[in-house]
């Protein structure tokens, strides 16, 4: 947990006046966000595609790009207390403000040049020179059951820091479609995030049960058997993993996942990783 | 004059002029004739025969208190004869005729960009004025709110003398008309920047008053960075030459005085077709021009909230990056870089010259030689680079394509993904694919350069001929020997111990063969 002396009061952001020149720039960030395996990428209006019922959720980040520290008082940053983000959704006239809510989910995080360190809500952290401090924030809305094209925009950031510093808008447009769990590829991509979420989160029953009902569904899945090497190798279950990790690699070269939605993207490159994934396991395997 | 004897006389005769602070010798018009002077010399100003004399007045002289008069003073300096043989001289002048001859003032438009008309000395702005720009400067202004006036400046009407002088209006005219025409209908007010307005200039007023100082004044709103039209002004009989402003003798629709870019070089008005588009700099593969006319260059972009005006001796390449590191290592490519923020692009065309449009009069509209010989290449598209999560393959960044081989941006057929997740799976400390490991902002800057590399045509490091072995499996003829560069492949084929931090190996810079790959616009 990062601690400070100084406890801010009123003021959100507060940069000394010894500070000059500085720029805080914000930016709205995918997190944990999977691209897709199954289903097809989103058009030319969004980046981001999610199935109906899925979290939406992003990162805030504030960038030090001036040459000096800057501090950000995140006692006030609840939901919206350091950006005011709209949500939007595309209709036939054009983008239209929908209802919307924004919850922090788990704690800041505080990057500087050399490592990522914890923060706690409530702190004063310091901004380095090349600092930034992520803000994890949940999106919700009962239009998102619409699905449809969304616009998550930063409408005002009512930040202020004192000198010569400036707060900018530099990229906070957070562009996403939501796709109907109707169709069969939007379901499997669905459990396979599912699976994926797990396994980030080291929730290793939750992706085990995740994964076979993944199979369950789509028994020729590349993606679920490179989960399974994915989540063995988290266990250091070496020979577990190299297993899954070939399994993977002879679907995909067999083309038995007819489902894959580029099944041979970027030069063959899910095969490279695979093979390369395979040999790790059993390199390490080897050393254990 | 009858001298006799030994006797001399003089006459002398002098002109002079009372312009209201009395008597003052005419200078030059004096003139002594003496006993031994040709009795009708020349030589003087004044002499036998009929003289014209001229004198310059001021152009406030009251021509109603002027008098000319001439003396004449005649005197026998020595007379012996006086008593016995009479000695005389005699003369005669007179002025016969005054005339006040006055130049007719021409009715005359200044330009005043700063605010600092004098009519004192009154100096005109219009030769270097360029609309949108601060004239001391020489760069534009801030970029305003949506719908509101890029700058104000004024037109000024008054009548001058040939020497520059404004003088009072002719008897009567109190008024002038003032009327702009064929003024320039661009679409926005710079070439990604909307709403525009029905015209890029305007005048609030058609009818100004003389004022005091003799001079008319009118506002002129200029509400497009390249802003074009022509004023015209009537007072009473009197028409005032028409004005364009900017000024433009060959209409090419770039001032004559040429512009400023934002990297600071001058940029002369030698473009004889205003959609020139010769960018030389970088050569990269030897395609010059970066798909932007000399016009357009010209007129600007908004870029990250100011307007700049670009150079087009430089290739600019637009990028709209999501991602705090921008365009990472990619700033060793040598091009003007035009790094966007959020609403200057639009993401889902990528097209950075929307606004090129001119419904009015000027260079772009219809119809439009220039531009028709490119229709298809009317737009320049920029890139744009987003954090696409993890990929979930192992892949850590992408370009897509529009169509088979290298791209140019207009090729590019979506945003660039960089898998900031997908690298921290992959890079150091753990490189592995389960651990995530912290931020890596070098591979992150590596990453980005390799993707935006290859949306400027530039094609992967391939290995040697020398090492075929190791050789990446997609397409591509090996190359001779040549060390890796940022634009590698398949690196994790680069080496045997999986466990080597191989990302450490990449470098971070361009080649020379990578450089000369460069290109940005689409050639058809």
């Amino acid at each position: 947990m990062l601690t400070s002396a100084i406890k801010a009061t009123a003021i959100l952001f507060v940069a000394a006046a010894t500070y000059a020149g500085s720029e805080v720039a914000v930016f709205l960030q995918p997190r944990d966000y999977l691209a897709p395996q199954y289903m097809k990428k989103p058009g030319g209006d969004a980046d981001y595609v999610y199935v109906v019922g899925e979290r939406i959720r992003i990162n805030v980040e504030l960038w030090n790009r001036g040459e000096r520290p800057v501090r950000v008082d995140t006692s006030r940053a609840a939901q919206a207390g350091l950006v005011r983000l709209v949500l939007l959704r595309k209709e036939a006239g054009g983008y239209v403000e929908v209802p919307s809510s924004v919850a922090r989910e788990g704690e800041p995080s505080l990057r500087t040049p050399v490592q990522t360190l914890p923060g706690t809500w409530g702190d004063v952290l310091e901004l380095p020179f090349k600092g930034s401090l992520a803000i994890p924030l949940e999106i919700d809305s009962d239009a998102l059951a619409t699905p449809g094209i969304y616009l998550l925009r930063v409408s005002q950031i009512p930040l202020t820091c004192e000198g010569d510093c400036q707060i900018k808008n530099q990229a906070g447009e957070y562009r996403f479609e939501i796709r109907s769990a109707s169709a069969v590829s939007e379901q499997i991509e669905s459990l396979t995030r599912r699976a994926y979420h797990a396994i980030e989160r080291s929730r290793v029953a939750e992706a085990e049960a995740a994964i076979a009902q993944l199979l369950k569904v789509h028994p020729s899945s590349v993606v679920a058997r490179q989960f399974e090497g994915d989540l063995a190798e988290s266990q250091r279950q070496w020979a577990r993993a190299e297993a899954a990790y070939a399994s993977a690699l002879r679907i995909l070269e067999r083309g038995d996942d007819r489902l894959l939605a580029e099944p041979r993207d970027h030069g063959d490159g899910r095969r490279r990783y695979l093979s390369d994934r395979q040999k790790a396991a059993r390199a390490s395997g080897r050393r254990q | 004059m009858a001298l006799f004897g030994n006797d001399t006389a003089q006459i002398t005769v002098s002109l002079e002029y009372d312009l209201g602070g009395g008597w003052t010798p005419w200078p030059g018009e004096s003139y002594t004739w003496t006993d031994d002077s040709p009795s009708c010399g020349g030589g003087g100003g004044i002499t036998c025969v009929d003289h014209v004399a001229q004198l310059s007045l001021d152009p406030t002289q009251d021509i109603t208190v002027i008098k000319v008069r001439a003396t004449m003073t005649v005197q026998l300096t020595h007379c012996d004869n006086c008593y016995i043989r009479t000695s005389n001289a005699a003369g005669t002048v007179s002025v016969y005729d005054v005339r006040v001859i006055v130049e007719r003032p021409t009715l005359r438009l200044f330009l005043d960009a700063d605010n600092n008309f004098n009519p004192e000395s009154p100096e005109d702005d219009q030769p270097q004025y360029v609309p949108g720009n601060d004239l001391a400067s020489g760069y534009p202004v801030a970029i305003p709110a949506s719908g509101t006036l890029i700058q104000t400046v004024k037109v000024i009407a008054a009548y001058v003398l040939s020497n520059n002088k404004i003088v009072r209006p002719p008897t009567g005219v109190e008024n002038v008309a003032m009327t702009l025409e064929n003024t320039s209908i661009y679409s926005g007010i710079a070439m990604n920047f909307t709403p525009g307005f029905s015209g890029d200039l305007a005048m609030p007023q058609s009818v100004v008053s003389f004022d005091i100082d003799h001079t008319a004044r009118n506002d002129l709103e200029v509400r497009d960075y390249a802003a074009w039209g022509e004023v015209r002004a009537a007072a009473g009989s009197d028409q005032a030459p028409t004005m364009r402003v900017p000024r433009d003798d060959n209409t090419n629709g770039i001032p004559d005085v040429g512009w400023r870019a934002a990297d600071g070089t001058v940029v002369p008005d030698a473009f004889a077709d205003p959609w020139e588009d010769g960018d030389a700099a970088p050569s990269g593969d030897g395609t010059p021009g970066d798909g932007l006319g000399a016009i357009e260059e010209y007129r600007g972009f908004r870029v990250n909230g100011a307007l700049r005006r670009l150079d087009p001796g430089r290739k600019d390449l637009f990028v709209y990056s999501t991602h705090p590191q921008s365009i990472g290592d990619a700033h060793s490519l040598d091009l003007n870089f035009q790094l966007l923020q959020t609403g200057e692009m639009d993401l889902a065309t990528r097209i950075i010259n929307p606004d090129y449009g001119n419904a009015g009069n000027g260079p772009g509209a219809a119809p439009n030689p220039g531009r028709a010989l490119r229709d298809d290449a009317a737009f320049q598209r920029g890139l744009y680079v987003i954090d696409g999560g993890d990929s979930g393959n192992g892949v850590v960044g992408k370009t897509p394509r529009a169509i088979p081989g290298m791209v140019v941006p207009n090729d590019v057929s979506g945003p660039i993904e960089i898998f900031t997740t997908t690298i921290r799976k992959v890079s150091p400390d753990d490189n592995n694919g389960t651990d995530v490991d912290p931020f890596d902002e070098g591979k992150n800057n590596q990453t980005l350069a390799h993707e935006i590399g290859h949306g400027v045509f530039i094609a992967h490091w391939r290995k040697q001929v020398s090492n075929p072995a190791v050789d990446c499996p997609d397409a591509g003829p090996l190359q001779p020997d040549r060390a890796p560069t940022i634009m590698i492949s398949c690196w994790l084929q680069m080496t045997t111990d999986i466990n080597d931090p191989r990302w450490n190996n990449i470098p971070h810079v361009y080649d020379t063969t990578d450089k000369n790959q460069l290109r940005i616009k689409k050639v058809y």
